[in-house]
C-alpha cells in the first residue's frame, strides 16, 4: 500500500517537474540521491567521481523528464542510467587524461567504498590503508563494463539476470564481464595471498 | 597432469551461485577427489572475502547542500525535456561534431564505392587486416570461450535450453573463425589453425538454422570434450595478445 503511494507520488512529482516545476524535480532528486550516489561510489572508487557521475545523471533526468512514461520505476531508470554513464563516462578520453594523472593516495581521503574494518591502531590502519589501495588499484585494471558487472555482483549481491537487464546485455556477456573481471584482480591481489602450501601454516 | 580448466572455470560462477544445481553439483563431486581444485576455490573465496561489502554511509548534509546548489546551477537555463535537437543547439560543440560525423558517412560512403566496386570481396565486420594476428585471435577466443564452457559442461539437454548465443551471432562467430583459419594458414600458425579447425566443426553443428534437439547437443558435446578443446584453448587465449579484455565486436 505504501509503495503504490510512494509510486502514485513519484509520477506525481514527474509530472509537475516536467512542466517545469523545479520544487518537484528537487524533491525527486531528494528521494533518489542516496542510491544513486552509493551506486557512483561503488563504480567510480571515490567520492569526488562519484559526485560527479551523480550530477550528470540527474542532468539526464531533468532533460528526459517528458520521456518517462512510467513504465519502469524511477529508481530502475536511473540505476540503468547510472550504470551506462559510468561506462560511457571512463571510455572518454577526459577520463583516462585523468587516470594517468592520478595516483592513489592513502592519506587522500578515509575511502568510504571499502571498509576498513573497526581496527584503531595506526599500523593496523596503515595495513589496512595498503590493502584498500591495491584493491582499488586492481579495480583500476578492469573495463568499464567488467567494474560495474563485478560492482554489481560482488558488492550489492545483484543477480546476472538483473545485471543483464541493466546494462541491457545477455546473461552470457555478464557471466563472461565477471570471469574477466575476476580474473584479473585474481592475478592483481595474488601477492597478498601466502604462497602455495604455506596456507595451512597460517 | 590433470587438466581441470573446465572445472576451475566454474569456479568463479559457483563462488556467485550462478550455476545451474546441476552444474554446482557436478563441480562439488568434482572438488570432492581433486584437491588442486578445491585449493583453487579456496584461493579464490579467500581473495574476493579481501574485496569487502561498502558501508553505505550517507554523506552530510553539507555535502548535500553543495550538491543541490552545483545541480540548481547546471540545470538552471536549460528547459526540463529538452528534445534532442535543441540540446544539439545548446552545445555548437556537439552541433559541429554531428555535423562532421555526417560528412565523414558521406565520404566514408563514396570512399567504399570507389575501392570496393559492386562485386568485389569484402573483409568481413571484426576483421581489421592490419591489427595484430594474435590480437584479433585472442580477441575471438575470449568471445567464444564461454560458449565452449556452456557446450563441454552442461548436458546436452540442459545446453540446448541455456544456450545465449543466438544463431546470427553464432554464423558471424563462423565467417570471422574463417577468415582467422585463412590468416593463421599464411602465417603457418599450426596449432592455431587446428584449434580454429574444431571450432568450426563446433560452430558449423550450432549454426543449424535447425533446432537442436538433444542427439545434436550431444554431438556438439562430445566434440568439445573429446580434445579437450577448452583447456587448449587457454593455452592459446593465454598465448595470444587479448586486446584490453574487451569483448570482441562481431
Amino acid at each position: 500500500m505504501e509503495v503504490a503511494a510512494t509510486i502514485a507520488d513519484e509520477t506525481v512529482l514527474i509530472r509537475r517537474a516536467a512542466a517545469g516545476d523545479r520544487s518537484a524535480y528537487t524533491s525527486l532528486v531528494e528521494m533518489h540521491r542516496n542510491r544513486v550516489f552509493f551506486l557512483a561510489r561503488d563504480l567510480c572508487g571515490n567520492s569526488e567521481d562519484a559526485e560527479d557521475l551523480a550530477q550528470e545523471v540527474f542532468v539526464k533526468l531533468y532533460r528526459k523528464l517528458d520521456s518517462f512514461k512510467g513504465s519502469a520505476r524511477l529508481s530502475t531508470w536511473l540505476h540503468r542510467v547510472t550504470l551506462n554513464t559510468y561506462i560511457d563516462s571512463r571510455r572518454s578520453r577526459a577520463w583516462k587524461e585523468k587516470k594517468q594523472t592520478d595516483a592513489w593516495d592513502p592519506l587522500h581521503e578515509q575511502r568510504g567504498s571499502y571498509h576498513p574494518g573497526s581496527v584503531t591502531a595506526p599500523e593496523a590502519m596503515a595495513l589496512d590503508n595498503q590493502v584498500l589501495g591495491q584493491v582499488e588499484n586492481a579495480l583500476g585494471s578492469l573495463s568499464p563494463r567488467e567494474r560495474a558487472a563485478f560492482v554489481l555482483r560482488h558488492f550489492r549481491d545483484t543477480p546476472v539476470r538483473e545485471i543483464a537487464g541493466s546494462m541491457g546485455v545477455r546473461e552470457g556477456t555478464v557471466k563472461s564481464l565477471l570471469f574477466r573481471g575476476v580474473r584479473k584482480l585474481q592475478t592483481a591481489l595474488a601477492h597478498l595471498e601466502p604462497p602455495a602450501g604455506q596456507e595451512g601454516a597460517r | 597432469m590433470k587438466n581441470c580448466s573446465k572445472w576451475r572455470d566454474m569456479l568463479i560462477l559457483d563462488y556467485y551461485g550462478e550455476l545451474t544445481s546441476r552444474k554446482a553439483r557436478r563441480l562439488a563431486h568434482h572438488l570432492e577427489h581433486c584437491p588442486e581444485c578445491r585449493q583453487a576455490a579456496e584461493r579464490l573465496s579467500s581473495q574476493m572475502g579481501k574485496i569487502r561489502t561498502p558501508r553505505d554511509d550517507a554523506p552530510d548534509e553539507a555535502f548535500w547542500a553543495g550538491f543541490m546548489s552545483r545541480l540548481d546551477q547546471r540545470i538552471d537555463g536549460m528547459e526540463p525535456s529538452a528534445k534532442p535537437a535543441m540540446r544539439l543547439l545548446e552545445h555548437p560543440r556537439k552541433w559541429a561534431l554531428a555535423a562532421a560525423a555526417m560528412v565523414l558517412l558521406i565520404l566514408g560512403g563514396v570512399a567504399g564505392h570507389l575501392l570496393f566496386p559492386p562485386g568485389t570481396p569484402r573483409p568481413a565486420a571484426g576483421i581489421n587486416a592490419n591489427s595484430g594476428f594474435s590480437g584479433e585471435l585472442g580477441s575471438h577466443l575470449d568471445t567464444i570461450h564461454p560458449l565452449m564452457v556452456d557446450c563441454s559442461v552442461s548436458p546436452p539437454a540442459e545446453f540446448a535450453q541455456s544456450m545465449t548465443f543466438s544463431k546470427p551471432r553464432i554464423r558471424n562467430l563462423l565467417l570471422r573463425n574463417r577468415l582467422l583459419m585463412r590468416r593463421a594458414q599464411e602465417k603457418n600458425d599450426a596449432a592455431a589453425l587446428e584449434m580454429l579447425g574444431e571450432i568450426e566443426m563446433i560452430l558449423l553443428e550450432l549454426s543449424v538454422p535447425t533446432r537442436m534437439d538433444a542427439d545434436r547437443c550431444g554431438q556438439v558435446h562430445d566434440l568439445v570434450n573429446r580434445s579437450d578443446l577448452v583447456g587448449r584453448m587457454d593455452i592459446l587465449r593465454r598465448r595470444a595478445v587479448s586486446p584490453g579484455g574487451r569483448e570482441a565486436r562481431i
